[in-house]
């Protein structure tokens, strides 16, 4: 047993060295949880105490954390996520990815919270871990394969179906900078980019099978808590959309909404929408809903093709963002074709929405003349082909071709390759791609692409509350006073608090292992009270709800921290010029921009944040412990270290010049 | 005119619970969203007022597109015009 002093966690954890094959079973520093809980948390300052800014994020001294929460393996409901935290190969700087499945709470029963790889391997290897066994493997067998077939393979030789893996695919081997890990099979950590540091490392697997006790603190009370939320869940008004459709079936509101990008965000709506629809999805496709460890929801499905160009198609985790991403970004309306691409891009280790973005991108490069037909490498680029899409996403994995290759650095990168003005079509925050959020149709939403920590994203800050207008929860999180701006999709006002919040309490939900889509931000019966509580009942830890805002920010904003480092600064807060620019042209977000001239001051100083930079003031720090990390980025931006380091990050900035066409 | 036919198109759970994806819905002139959706709960079975309303207070959740654009709540008594497209969708969220 260890002799951690709370329960709930493991207490343990292993620090692979890849280059030298050594492997460490070391005692989870108390410190670490209770100050950054588990997770995003202890992740992020693993990053920031152990791989300085000059590191590249392909260089063997990138480190890779994959970590659970306190919370993972427990009966809170959701409660199977796991974090991966590396520099990201995509952006540059602060690189995170989240994913769900059975593979969290396998390690935890296995005995271990975490596991920090650093080095890399000279040839391929697979982590091994039963229990206390734990080794290095070779998986020469396994380089090549793809994710599906890598755990099969992994599972077969191991004569045990219920070891759980995360695996790359062959993206991850050819270091795609967008590059997913594929978790038990259905579930994927995809954003980031940190599919392509496991090959950098040549690390093509972990396997883990745990069969050890995990003890609660106060099981009584834990049972208790977490069956009300159980129950709660189950009868809260979003449970039988979420669960019969999952996010797929946000795909037909977010049409009239405007928020539905259409061809690489030149228009918010998409006449082909039904065809590519949640509700077509269910009824043409499905085969059987798919669960979590641990999930009343189940929002997960498999669905299969049976029948046309694509039979025999067999994919899961469709989610509203593929749909976009591999659909109307790129005006394709064949739902077969979808599904096709997000199987290839699950197996081959692809994110969905850096893959599909990168792909509209360079179509509208051929659309506006940027790329001539003979650049193209034979293919026909033109907006709908969903035969190009298909054999684009070949090329970036292999790396094939000027086309693949571009592709494969994401569109902010490859812009900066192409030049000739391409960076107006590359539609990204900090060399992330944006997803199918339109910040122009969701003021909150904007504001959270530029305030994320890893680049564009919408799961930072998660703001789902004046997404369409959750106006019983905005009360009951925030106070009557702030309606009916705060649940207005188009307003401005106390946006900057919902983003604040948001990111603060994400980030406590991602270091804890439970799940931002069931019980915390969608179908909400979780928020700051009900998270310290299930801590507390958990861990034996005495954490308050105000104790537990104090962590949320302190992980916060270390990672803005750690992106000074790299000479991120206000100025890269920033959208591209689509976005605050051209009037929304269409639905309920028609004439409307985004207004991050409003909304970015408040954020700052909300943060307590110098308005001019951007960045943590001293006294914001030293508020959250972390006093000493203000003498570092001062030390970083005096010498100059930081602006090189911004420098050679790789990316295109976004444009934000005048606009150059009406959409 | 004494009436008028709304296009109604259900989404989500609600073409589940309604048994169809659109209707032509014939009601008098001057009907107002509010009545429209009295209107369809009379007509469509249990659950799908369930969905909708609770007692006589209609959900708060229940999102309604009129013409494409999304109706405010202090909006329902919005007088409707014949042909016009009425969209309803249940609570959802995330992304």
């Amino acid at each position: 047993m260890s002799d951690f002093p709370y329960a709930g966690y493991a207490g343990k954890y292993l620090r692979v060295n890849l280059t030298t094959g050594n492997i460490e079973t070391l005692a989870l520093p108390v410190e670490w949880a209770e100050n950054f809980l588990g997770g995003n948390g202890i992740g992020t300052k693993i990053l920031w105490d152990e791989v300085p800014a000059h590191v590249d994020a392909l260089d063997p001294a990138n480190k890779l954390i994959v970590a659970t929460g306190p919370l993972c393996g427990g009966l809170m409901p959701n409660t199977s996520r796991l974090e991966f935290v590396a520099k990201s190969p995509l952006t540059g700087i602060y690189g995170d990815a989240n994913a769900g499945g059975h593979f969290g709470p396998q390690l935890k029963f296995a005995g271990y919270d975490l596991i920090v790889f650093e080095g890399k391997a000279r040839a391929p290897v697979y982590l091994f871990i039963r229990d206390a066994r734990v080794e290095l493997r070779d998986a020469a067998h396994l380089w090549g394969k793809g994710g599906y077939e890598t755990e099969r393979l992994i599972q077969n030789e191991n004569h045990d179906p219920e070891i759980k893996t995360a695996v790359i695919g062959q993206a991850g081997e050819n270091q795609v900078r967008f590059a997913s890990i594929m978790v038990s099979w259905s579930r994927h950590a995809a954003r980031s980019g940190i599919g392509a540091v496991m090959g950098a490392k040549n690390l093509k697997a972990i396997a883990v099978r745990g069969t050890r006790d995990l003890r609660l603190a106060d099981p009584v009370a834990h049972r208790d808590l977490a069956f009300r939320l159980h129950n709660e869940i189950r009868t809260n008004e979003f449970f039988a959309g979420v669960h019969r459709f999952g996010t797929a079936g946000l795909v037909s509101l977010m049409h009239p909404m405007g928020r539905f990008p259409t061809k690489n965000f030149q228009y918010g709506s998409f006449d082909g929408f039904e065809k590519i629809s949640g509700e077509t999805l269910r009824a043409e496709h499905l085969v059987r809903d798919l669960g979590c460890f641990d999930c009343p929801v189940n929002c997960d499905k498999s669905y299969t093709v049976t029948s046309g160009e694509f039979a025999g198609v067999t994919t899961s985790s469709v989610e509203y963002e593929s749909l976009n991403s591999l659909g109307a970004a790129v005006l394709n309306r064949c739902l077969p074709a979808v599904l096709k691409a997000n199987e290839l891009c699950d197996d081959w280790g692809l994110d969905s929405i850096s893959a599909g973005r990168a792909i509209s991108f360079l179509f509208e490069l051929r659309e506006k003349g940027i790329l001539a037909r003979e650049e193209c490498d034979g293919l026909d680029l033109a907006w709908g082909n969903y035969r190009t899409l298909l054999e684009l996403l070949r090329r970036m994995t292999w790396r094939e071709g000027n086309l693949g290759n571009w592709l494969a650095e994401g569109a902010a990168r490859a812009a900066k390759l192409i030049g000739r003005g391409a960076e107006r079509y590359a539609m990204h925050v900090k060399g992330q791609s944006i997803p199918a959020q339109d910040g122009r149709a969701q003021q909150s939403m904007g504001l959270a692409h530029v305030t994320s920590s890893r680049g564009a994203d919408h799961l930072k800050a998660f703001p789902v509350i004046d997404e369409t207008g959750y106006a019983s929860e905005a009360v009951r999180r925030y106070g009557a006073e702030y309606l009916p701006e705060l649940v207005d999709p188009l307003a401005t006002r106390y946006k900057a608090m919902l983003v604040k919040d948001g990111e603060d309490f994400g980030a406590v939900v991602d270091s804890c292992g439970n799940c931002k889509s069931g019980g915390t931000f969608v179908m909400a019966e979780v928020y700051w009270e009900e998270q310290a509580t299930a801590i507390r009942t958990m861990t034996g830890m005495a954490l308050d709800a105000a104790q537990l805002r104090v962590i949320g920010e302190r992980i916060y904003n270390l990672q803005r921290c750690y992106n000074a480092l790299h000479g991120i600064a206000r100025a890269d807060d920033v959208l591209p010029w689509r976005f605050t620019q051209i009037p929304s042209p269409s639905g309920n977000a028609q004439g409307s921009v985004c207004r991050l001239d409003v909304m970015l001051p408040e954020y700052y100083a909300l943060r307590g944040w110098d308005a001019e930079l951007g960045l943590p003031t001293r006294e914001t720090l030293a508020r959250l412990d972390l006093a000493g990390t203000w003498d570092r980025i001062r030390t970083a931006r005096a010498s100059g270290a930081a602006q090189e380091t911004h420098a050679q990050l790789g990316w295109a900035e976004p444009y934000t010049g005048p606009a150059v066409d009406a959409l | 005119m004494s009436e008028i036919v709304v296009r109604v198109r259900y989404f989500n759970v609600l073409a589940d619970y309604a048994g169809a994806k659109h209707a032509a819905v014939r009601v008098p002139a001057g009907t107002s969203v509010r009545g429209l959706l009295q209107h369809l709960i009379a007509i469509n079975p249990e659950r799908f007022r369930r969905a909708l309303a609770t007692g006589d207070a209609l959900n708060a959740y229940l999102r309604v597109f009129h013409n494409e654009r999304l109706v405010a709540r202090d909006a329902f008594d919005t007088p409707l015009a014949d042909d016009d497209e009425v969209m309803l969708f249940p609570a959802i969220a995330g992304g």
